[in-house]
């Protein structure tokens, strides 16, 4: 091998491992402390930015800077080449690397084997993954991604279902998709490096290419319940029966994705009006809130068509103690331990069952919240009750039950983005009053998913940053300890919908070879359609990457405490400009 | 000093032990035994309560006889929207535009967030934009259309009304307030149906079905505001903001927020010039044969 290229190659090797590690610590250190420590994490990142540079050696520190400075650059400005397709992306990322190679040659002429690295490493990382996934990994191996779903334009997202099978005790996760009836793909398609991983709101999907079109109506749009399993290594969709696909498609519409205007009917997303006619009523002003009614009254005389007049059902709740709960317009109707009873009501929903005082509770949602017990003599009974008197928007808040440490079991709510009312906990008391365990400060709260194993209880919750008031949420895990939400890891990532899910068998890891007892997590990206399975990877990425720092920093006061000895007493070394 | 390095990677550690901050707790009473479940919060935030019970009809009919008056009111802006939050999902559907009377107006707008423009002038001359054809010939049947005569079948419930004094854009307004029960919003509405909607939107209802609804909906509840602005020049009002706040029981899922708020604005504004119908006609791309208007 030739002298000068096996030290451009060492040269180079070194620097490939110097940019992995830039890159680590700019995504898990550095983004991580500013948007958690908010205005102290920026100043800590200050401090020990400057810490670093007058800890390195004086004609290292520009070279350094600007080679971390390059590599973060090119990572960042890559992602605008995602504006472009096909030839003009090469094009854009042909030219963001000579701007770079040309900039870190004629500022302060980086040797050629760093800006190799650089450009390799960013290259590297933009083309196998999207930007952000890269924050996942400090927690979790992502298991698997799936093409997006829904390729219509007519929904950010729609709801995730889960449903145990009985015999096997798995999960199988319930979305809505039309990706295989409109695009004739695959879920997992084979795209491209990570082709449209990062979707530009703006960007023509494959629906739009029926476009030429002459005609502005919206019209139906397929839409399916695809059930997805764990098979092999990763998620596979199952055939559904007619029956089942009907009774999936009766849950999605209880998340009434566009209502009013839109509505989910035998298989199609179809609209109620088109938009021409709205824009016209709506120029009758006055009677908006009569026209706004209509749409209402439309869909929601198929919504009670399509569940024979029942507002919800259970068929059994709390093993069985409730069972064929039916809840109508002015009445719920079921039975408790076999007997039948009957309570007038005005609820809309049935939320669950839990157990207050050892009694078994049924929680019921209208314009009230309202905890129902069975007496001795099989009357129901309303003993706990909230108005939007003492809890305003609790009729739009989402809710979950679950056990919690030295509780038992209370209401986790979390409120519409819009409301003034954060995310609460709440506990009934004897005498029909409530306490609140927890009243989150954070607007934006939201409570996803509760779990308990090994008895141990994890709450899954999606918080913002500490950073700015940017409304983006973030995936975190709590446990509750002593009156108080503890976090157990935080990822600055973006998922709704998000669920624990037991996709594989105990002992059986993601992949065959893998044993381990790890449940997976999945969730959706918003507005992509993407479904995502996450498996925590419990390598102690933080104490690995503290560690590496305090190794370097370590190795920076060795450098310079050698530099302050007598020249004559240091072996002279080789070695190129940012040895 | 050296270090500082090693205190931040300490700091991170420390921050990485963090719980999850909550307001003070405290405990709730019950509502058991109140009457009242539903509470709306004042107009704005500025607002004031001058009276609990008016008759505002008068007052507001005579802002209507302004604003129907195509002299007195000869174009104006709107801004509105219809907004349905159930659970945490919220489906917005926004209007904003300018209308010149006697017929004209131009609409930017979003049905469920799907973007579209409209132009409209009298039934003959109806256009449609959207971003992936371009100008269109409207196809649905027209319906007739009165900007301001329309509010006449909300006027009966102003007969017991609650008087604000609050502020739209910065000036003062008087705001009436009214809280309607369900069974008569929901007459007011079917005499709406009847006269107005027939198909495509009427032609849904089959009678055992609307039998369900009306008696789903009788539990709603329904909230009217209108603000009034006195006009500096005609010292006479004019009704200058509409809001209507609808609280529908929704199968399975509580009760959805619907909010309707419409606004007007920059009355008889010189600026407000909407193009011929011939103009818009110059960039249709309809076959040839729907090009006859």
């Amino acid at each position: 091998m030739l002298k000068p290229f096996k030290h451009f190659l060492q040269a180079f090797s070194v620097y490939i491992v110097l940019s992995f590690y830039v890159y680590f610590t700019y995504h898990w250190l550095i983004i991580p402390l500013a948007l958690e420590g908010g205005i102290w994490g920026v100043l800590t990142i200050v401090l020990g930015i400057a810490a670093f540079l007058w800890i390195a050696l004086k004609n290292k520190r520009l070279p350094y800077a600007v080679f971390s400075f390059l590599l973060l650059f090119l990572d960042k400005a890559l992602q605008g080449t995602y504006f472009f397709e096909g030839v003009s992306r090469i094009l854009g990322i042909v030219l963001l690397s000579a701007v770079v190679w040309l900039l870190g040659r004629s500022l302060i002429r980086l040797p050629k084997a760093a800006l190799s690295a650089v450009i390799l490493v960013a290259l590297f990382f933009y083309l196998l993954w999207p930007r952000e996934d890269v924050r996942l990994w400090a927690e979790f191996r992502v298991a698997d991604v799936t093409s997006p779903l829904y390729v219509g334009k007519r929904s950010d997202y729609f709801p995730l279902y889960l449903e145990r099978n009985a015999t096997t005790g798995l999960d199988r996760i319930i979305v809505y998709g039309n990706r295989e009836e409109q695009l004739g793909q695959d879920i997992h398609a084979n795209e491209l490096f990570n082709e449209n991983m990062t979707e530009m709101p703006f960007k023509t999907k494959p629906m739009d290419l029926e476009a030429n079109k002459k005609t502005y109506f919206l019209g139906p749009e397929i839409i399916r319940p695809y059930a997805l399993s764990w098979d092999h290594g990763r998620l596979k969709r199952e055939p559904l029966s007619p029956q089942e696909e009907m009774t999936w498609e009766r849950q999605l519409m209880h998340d009434y994705p566009g209502f009013p205007y839109f509505e989910i009917k035998d298989g199609r997303y179809q609209p109620l009006i088109e938009r021409d006619a709205l824009a016209e009523r709506v120029l009758n002003f006055g009677q908006t809130p009569y026209l706004a009614l209509t749409l209402d009254a439309l869909h929601l005389a198929d919504d009670l068509k399509a569940s024979s007049g029942n507002l919800d059902e259970k068929p059994s709740l709390l093993g069985g103690a409730f069972t064929s709960l039916r809840l109508l317009p002015d009445h719920l109707e079921g039975y408790y331990h076999q007997k039948p009873f009957k309570l007038a009501t005005k609820a809309t929903q049935i939320i669950g069952a839990m157990r207050v005082e050892d009694e078994d509770v049924l929680v019921l949602l209208g314009q009230t919240l309202d905890l129902v017990t069975i007496e001795k003599n099989g009357q129901p009974f309303v003993t706990h009750r909230l108005s939007s008197q003492e809890l305003p928007d609790l009729y739009t808040a989402d809710y979950l039950i679950a056990p919690l440490p030295g509780e038992g079991d209370v209401l986790f709510l979390s409120f519409p983005t819009e409301s003034k009312e954060t995310a609460k906990i709440l506990k009934p008391l004897p005498g029909g009053t409530w306490r609140v365990l927890f009243n989150a400060k954070d607007p934006l709260f939201r409570f996803e998913d509760v779990r308990i194993q090994n008895g141990q209880t994890t709450i899954l919750a999606l918080p913002t940053s500490r950073l700015s008031n940017y409304p983006q949420r973030y995936l975190a895990e709590y446990t509750y300890e002593n009156g108080k939400l503890v976090y157990r890891w935080k990822v600055f990532y973006s998922l709704i919908n998000v669920r624990y899910a037991k996709l594989w068998a105990e002992n059986h890891g993601p992949l065959p070879w893998m044993r381990m007892n790890d449940e997976a997590i999945v969730g959706m990206r918003y507005g992509d359609h993407r479904l995502y399975v996450l498996v925590p990877h419990h390598l102690p990425v933080y104490p690995l990457l503290i560690g590496s720092n305090a190794l370097i920093v370590l190795s920076l006061l060795i450098i310079r405490w050698r530099e302050h000895l007598p020249q004559r007493m240091i072996k002279t070394k080789k070695g190129g400009a940012l040895h | 000093m050296k270090r500082l390095g090693f205190l931040m990677l300490v700091l991170i550690i420390m921050l990485t032990g963090c719980s999850e901050p909550s307001l003070p707790t405290s405990t709730i009473q019950t509502a058991i035994g109140t009457e009242k479940t539903i509470s709306f919060a004042p107009p704005s935030s500025k607002a004031t309560l001058v009276s609990p019970h008016v008759d505002a009809r008068k007052t507001i009919e005579s802002a209507l006889s302004v604003m129907e008056d195509e002299t007195l009111t000869k174009s104006f802006w709107y801004t509105g929207y219809i907004r349905n939050t159930i659970h945490k999902r919220k489906t917005t559907s926004m209007f904003s535009g300018t209308y010149l009377r006697p017929t004209r107006t131009a609409m930017d707008a979003r049905m469920a967030a799907i973007p579209y423009r409209f132009y409209r002038d009298g039934e003959a001359f109806r256009y449609i934009w959207t971003p992936e054809t371009d100008w269109l010939t409207v196809k649905s049947l027209p319906v007739p259309v009165h900007p301001f005569s329309s509010f006449t079948a909300l006027l009966p419930f102003f007969n017991d009304a609650e008087q604000w004094d609050d502020e739209v854009l910065g000036l003062s307004a008087r705001a009436y307030r009214t809280y309607v029960q369900a069974d008569a919003f929901l007459s007011a509405w079917e005499t709406y149906r009847t006269a107005h909607e027939t198909k495509p939107l009427g032609d849904a209802f089959n009678p055992n079905d609307e039998a369900n609804v009306l008696k789903l909906l009788s539990t709603s509840d329904i909230l009217l505001t209108l603000w009034l602005q006195d006009d500096a020049t005609l010292h006479q009002p004019r009704i200058v903001q509409l809001e209507a706040v609808l609280l529908l029981p929704i199968p399975a899922a509580g009760y959805s927020m619907q909010e309707v708020f419409f606004r007007f604005f920059q009355f008889n504004d010189p600026s407000i010039r909407l193009k011929p119908p011939s103009d818009i006609e110059r960039y249709l791309k309809d076959d040839d044969e729907t090009m006859g208007h």
